[in-house]
């Protein structure tokens, strides 16, 4: 009963404690930068958590090799040891093997490997002392069939809660009791402070007791107190080995319930969400029942003169809901701020492996993930970001021979766009080297000379099937996998990467993910009979054209100057097949959109209105349509397509190159 | 049956507490920290309050040092849940107020037996 | 908090009745305290301890202070009943005699 008990708690332990990993981890790199000595407490906190639960949840291992990093930290807090590099170095080490402690528990195997024990020691050479066994054998106790215990309670003690009562309650259950008050110093009554302690008593106990089992009673209050034990007859010795035995019988106990609760590596999938956001959905409950409430004295007697309080109503309801639907939606998005956190140590890391000088910049942590997207979109970030160390940033040197800062810059950063998160890994490095790419993608046969090719095309190479393989990357870019397998991962979030770079200045990788489950704010645009939600953010300025305005390119392609520069026009009814829609250019509008970087020009009938827009998933409901997020339901119950701006100028510029 | 507070930061540890005391049948409230546990107190009258020594926002500590300022909270049984290694932590607790301590790792059944041993 | 303590104040007989309330502890005093104060005056005081529930040393020592208060004034300290709560608190306590509780059973 008690394992299947705790073994519910195990997941949320797990997922607490690793957090507090991340942190100690952050806070780690902080202080290695000369950040504020305060964040040692942080750490602290952090390792003193993850011992405390660990032992209550029957990891002893875990317990035992955080105790030694947590005693090390009480130095570091306490001043008694300076916080210098080594020792940031190895407490960083003992997060990496927690964290394996804990991949092994959740994988139901043996926490402790000889590299955990190996660490352990060098945790408590640091400290200047073998590791410590937390079996303590108790120090037992004499051993007597009567005592006489003298209590005197100090005043102060029963304002602690330290009642007489309950310990005289106590001492009974131990054996017969004869018990003897000292009034002696008893106040008067009107001296007398109702909260303080004056009383003092004489206890004579009879039993076979333990004089710690005596002490045990007593254990809190030993400093409120005065205290005797004092045996009446004493008896032989007790036999020594007792205490021990039993703490090892614990750990042995303690493992057979870990090992007979399969729970924990049955991973169940949660999500933490904040106060916060649950209060805040409260309160929108709670309006909403109000609204309900208000709207329902109509039922009964409504008249003509109430329109405008039933219309009131009406808007506070609509209000309300959506903000429900908003908080309700928000619960599953959490910050990527998590995913960033591993960054800092890995870019430190690989700089000093490979000699080279890099600054980590990250921007938008805050910038919110569906949990599902969150979950996936750390291995691709990762190789990334290796790759932009391992193959983008120059090594000081040259990067002093090319004029630039020896220090190379990595920028991480995660913002919206329209419908999407948009996470760009951007280095101030070399830029791709079109010479060697080609020749790369010559040798491996994927093309057959880069005559001809643009830019753009060359750097594609990077993403095919074929391109990476072992023989080519370093280990540190990560054993055969390639940019193609990044590709992949980020499509099957049903995200897109592309790169943008340029010789001599760097290399810009650009992931855009969609918010799955998102709200969008919207403009509805009327095409022949159908309406297209186009994102707001992605909209520049709609503007009226005349007939004249535009310019028809070879090939079939439309353009129109807007603000300095041709952008090429997209006409929504074309790409999406509507009939009956608006051809002349000065009968319709042209929305200007950003999409990737580029403008184009979407030529639709009309605009509706603006529009909130739950995205559903056309994919999960039908399959991926070329130029299209989603779909959302309008009011009137018809179906509208979200327009996918950056997959619209996707196939603008493949069909400008075909 | 009784009113207890139960104040960590860590959840699975405030679950695990407040699971087993549920399962004895007290009424169990929970508080992340001990400010939260503060503002919770003042709103009902506990028969005991658990709490974690170390916590963001406001520790164990300070929480028992404001908590024994409110006449409501005269002799009422407090608990820090503390770590043997820092004797001085119960040291600082008592000094603050606490009642008690129980020391972690402790099984429900530890657990539940010093709760009965402070409710008397 | 709460108590039912209630005092009955002064009768025509010059006698103090006490009903001591069911949290009869440590945070039920502050309210006890100056009431049983009042009644240490000499006159004749009577307890009802019947309804105690929970009782702690602090109660009984107060209990304790008030008896011998009372008796010092020239007045008297009844009982009109006790609880077996409290039985087993002056049992506990040792202090069972000093307050002469109704010897109704042995504790």
């Amino acid at each position: 009963m008690a394992n299947v008990s705790m073994a519910q708690f195990h997941q949320v332990f797990f997922e607490e404690s690793l957090e507090g990993l991340d942190n100690m981890e952050t806070a780690l790199l902080a202080l290695d930068e000369g950040g504020d000595k305060e964040l040692v407490h942080t750490i602290f906190r952090a390792a003193h958590s993850i011992k405390g639960g660990a032992a209550t949840f029957g990891f002893p291992e875990m317990s035992a090799f955080t105790h030694e990093a947590e005693s090390l930290l009480d130095e570091l807090r306490d001043g008694r040891r300076p916080i210098d590099k080594p020792i940031i170095e190895l407490l960083l080490r003992s997060v990496d093997c927690l964290r394996g402690m804990f991949a092994r528990a959740q994988a139901g195997q043996p926490l402790n490997d000889e590299a955990a024990e190996a660490l352990r020691g060098e945790l408590a050479a640091a400290m200047g002392r073998e590791a410590t066994t937390e079996v303590k054998a108790r120090r037992s106790g004499d051993r007597a069939d009567a005592w006489t215990v003298r209590f005197r309670p100090h005043p102060g003690m029963a304002a602690s809660g330290n009642d007489p009562l309950r310990l005289m309650r106590e001492l009974k259950a131990l054996g017969e009791m004869k018990v003897t008050a000292d009034l002696d110093k008893l106040p008067a009554l009107d001296k007398l402070e109702p909260g303080e302690c004056h009383i003092g008593w004489t206890i004579e106990l009879r039993g076979q007791v333990k004089r710690d089992t005596i002490k045990g009673v007593f254990d809190w209050v030993e400093d409120e107190c005065d205290l005797s034990i004092e045996p009446l007859h004493v008896v032989a010795p007790p036999a020594a080995a007792e205490a021990p035995k039993a703490a090892v019988a614990d750990v042995a106990t303690a493992r057979a319930a870990r090992e007979g609760a399969p729970a924990a590596s049955a991973e169940s999938s949660s999500v933490r969400v904040s106060i916060d956001k649950i209060d805040s959905m409260i309160d929108l409950v709670g309006e909403l029942v109000i609204t309900q409430s208000m709207l329902d004295q109509f039922r009964e007697n409504f008249d003509i003169a109430k329109l405008a309080m039933l219309q009131e109503g009406l808007t506070q309801l609509a209000r309300h809901t959506r903000e429900l639907q908003e908080s309700v939606m928000g619960i599953r998005m959490l910050p990527i701020g998590s995913v960033f956190n591993r960054f800092p140590r890995l870019v430190r890391d690989l700089s000093a492996k490979l000699g080279k000088n890099v600054r980590l910049d990250m921007h938008g942590e805050h910038t919110e993930l569906d949990k599902t997207v969150l979950e996936k979109i750390g291995d691709p970030l990762v190789h990334l970001v290796r790759n932009a160390i391992d193959h983008g940033l120059e090594m000081p040197d040259k990067r002093r021979a090319a004029g630039k800062v020896e220090q190379g810059t990595l920028r991480l950063e995660a913002f919206h766009r329209g419908g999407s998160i948009v996470v760009e890994v951007a280095d101030d490095g070399a830029g791709l080297n079109r010479e060697a790419i080609v020749a790369k993608a010559v040798q491996r046969g994927l093309i057959s000379s880069g005559e001809g090719m643009s830019d753009e095309a060359v750097a594609e190479l990077i993403f095919q099937p074929g391109f990476s393989t072992a023989a080519v990357t370093t280990d540190l870019s990560g054993r055969g996998v390639g940019m193609d397998v990044v590709r992949r991962n980020v499509s099957d979030l049903g995200g897109s990467v592309t790169i943008r770079s340029t010789p001599g200045k760097g290399s810009v990788f650009t992931i855009v993910l969609p918010l799955t489950l998102a709200i969008i704010d919207g403009l509805s645009a009327a095409v022949g009979e159908e309406s297209y939600i186009v994102p707001l953010v992605s909209i520049v300025e709609s503007v009226q054209l005349k007939t004249e305005a535009i310019r028809s390119v070879a090939g079939g392609g439309e353009l129109f100057r807007f603000r300095g520069e041709y952008l090429p026009v997209i006409r929504l009814h074309e790409v999406f097949g509507c009939a009956g829609a608006v051809r002349k250019i000065e009968d319709g509008l042209m929305i200007v959109v950003e999409g990737e970087g580029t403008r184009v020009g979407l030529f639709v009938d009309g605009l509706n209105g603006q529009q909130q827009a739950v995205v559903k998933s056309l994919e999960a409901n039908y399959r991926r349509v070329q130029g299209v997020s989603g779909a959302t339901i309008l009011a009137d119950g018809s179906v509208a397509l979200i327009v996918d701006i950056a997959g619209l100028v996707r196939l603008q510029s493949r069909r400008k190159a075909a | 049956m009784a009113k207890i507070l139960a104040v960590d930061d860590s959840a699975s540890m405030r679950g695990m507490v407040a699971f087993t005391l549920r399962g004895a049948g007290h009424e169990v409230s929970e508080a992340e920290n001990g400010q939260l546990a503060l503002d919770q107190a003042k709103g009902g009258k506990y028969d005991l309050v658990l709490a974690d020594v170390n916590m963001p926002v406001m520790d164990g500590i300070s929480m028992v040092r404001e908590l024994r300022t409110l006449p409501e909270y005269k002799g009422v049984p407090i608990l820090m849940l503390t770590t043997e290694s820092h004797t001085d932590k119960k040291m600082e607790g008592k000094a603050a107020g606490a009642t008690g301590w129980l020391v972690k790792p402790f099984d429900p059944e530890q657990l539940l037996a010093t709760v009965n041993r402070v409710l008397g | 908090m709460g108590s039912k303590a209630s005092s009955k104040g002064k009768t025509a007989t010059a006698a103090t009745g006490i009903v001591l309330p069911a949290d009869c502890r440590l945070g039920a005093l502050d309210t006890l305290a100056p009431q049983l104060r009042e009644a240490a005056d000499g006159s004749a005081a009577t307890l009802d301890g019947a309804a105690v529930e929970k009782v702690d040393g602090a109660a009984m020592q107060l209990l304790v202070a008030f008896r011998r208060a009372a008796l010092a004034a020239g007045g008297s300290v009844a009982w009109a009943g006790a609880s077996d709560v409290l039985h087993e608190a002056a049992s506990l306590l040792g202090l069972g005699a000093e307050l002469d509780l109704p010897a109704v059973r042995s504790a």
